[in-house]
C-alpha cells in the first residue's frame, strides 16, 4: 500500500472512524495521522462531531407528557 | 400489539375512527418522543413537536397510504416536525466540490476541534443543521442524530448503501462547517 496523501486520508476518514477499513489502508491511514498534525487534529474533531451528534438527550415519555398529549389530541377536532 | 395493529388503527383512523387513533397514540408515542427529542434542542421543543406529530397524523391519516408502515410513516410527520424548530436556509450543496474545500471550510489546517466543540451544545448543533440543504438534513437525521445503519437509510431512500455512506461524509463536512457560522451571522 503507497502512502496516503492528505486528501485521501479525508476521503477515507468516515471509514476510519467508524472501524471499517480494510487492514492495509487503515496501516497507511494510521501511519499517515501518526506524522500528520493537520489530518490527525481534524480526525479528532471530526470524529468528535460524530460522538455528539448520535450521543443524543436520554428519550423516555413520561406519563405526565403522555397525558398532555392526550389532553392537546382530545381539543382537535 | 404488533406492527399490523397499528397500519390497521392508522386506516380505521383515516375514517375518524377515534378510538383506533387512540390506540395508535399509544402504542407508538414512545418512540415518536424519542425521535423528536434526538432532533430537538430542548423538552419544550420535542413535546410541542410530538404534539404536532400526531395532530397532524390524525387530520393526515388518509394520507397513509400503506407502502411503508404507519411507524415509518409517523416518523417521517415527526422528523419534519421536529425540524421546524430549526431555522431553515434554502440552497442545495453542489455534490461534486472536492472533499478538501469541504474541509478546508470545516476548519482542516486551521482549528477544527473549536468547531467539533460547538456541537456539543444541542442548540447550536441543530441550528448548524438547519442551515444545511434538505438532502444533507435527511441523511445527517437519520444516520447520526437516530443512530441508524446505512443499510437501513438506504432502504427507506430508495439509495445504494455506499451511496449513503459518501452523502453523509460530504453533508458531516458541510456540518462542521455551518457550526463556525451558528450565532456569528
Amino acid at each position: 500500500m503507497h502512502d496516503l496523501t492528505c486528501a485521501e486520508v479525508l476521503e477515507h476518514l468516515d471509514a476510519f472512524i467508524e472501524q471499517t477499513l480494510d487492514a492495509a489502508v487503515l496501516t497507511a491511514a494510521e501511519a499517515h495521522l501518526a506524522t500528520c498534525d493537520r489530518c490527525r487534529s481534524f480526525g479528532a474533531a471530526y470524529g468528535r462531531l460524530v460522538d455528539a451528534m448520535r450521543v443524543g438527550p436520554a428519550a423516555a415519555l413520561d406519563e405526565a407528557r403522555m397525558q398532555r398529549l392526550q389532553r392537546r389530541l382530545a381539543e382537535v377536532e | 400489539m404488533t406492527r399490523a395493529d397499528e397500519d390497521a388503527w392508522l386506516a380505521q383512523a383515516a375514517n375518524g375512527d377515534r378510538d383506533a387513533f387512540d390506540a395508535f397514540v399509544r402504542s407508538t408515542a414512545g418512540s415518536a418522543w424519542t425521535v423528536v427529542r434526538k432532533l430537538t434542542a430542548d423538552e419544550a421543543s420535542a413535546e410541542d413537536a410530538l404534539q404536532e406529530t400526531y395532530i397532524a397524523a390524525w387530520r393526515g391519516a388518509a394520507g397513509y397510504r400503506g407502502a411503508s408502515s404507519a411507524r415509518s410513516w409517523l416518523y417521517g410527520l415527526a422528523r419534519r416536525q421536529a425540524a421546524r424548530t430549526w431555522r431553515r436556509r434554502a440552497g442545495e450543496p453542489i455534490d461534486t466540490e472536492p472533499l478538501t474545500v469541504l474541509a478546508e471550510r470545516a476548519g482542516w489546517g486551521q482549528d477544527p476541534e473549536a468547531l467539533a466543540a460547538r456541537a456539543e451544545d444541542r442548540t447550536v448543533l441543530l441550528g448548524a443543521l438547519a442551515q444545511l440543504s434538505a438532502k444533507d438534513q435527511e441523511v445527517l437525521t437519520r444516520c447520526d442524530l437516530e443512530g441508524r445503519s446505512a443499510a437501513e437509510v438506504a432502504s427507506e431512500l430508495n439509495m445504494k448503501p455506499g451511496a449513503v455512506r459518501v452523502r453523509l461524509h460530504r453533508a458531516r463536512l458541510r456540518l462542521m462547517g455551518a457550526l463556525g457560522e451558528v450565532g456569528h451571522a
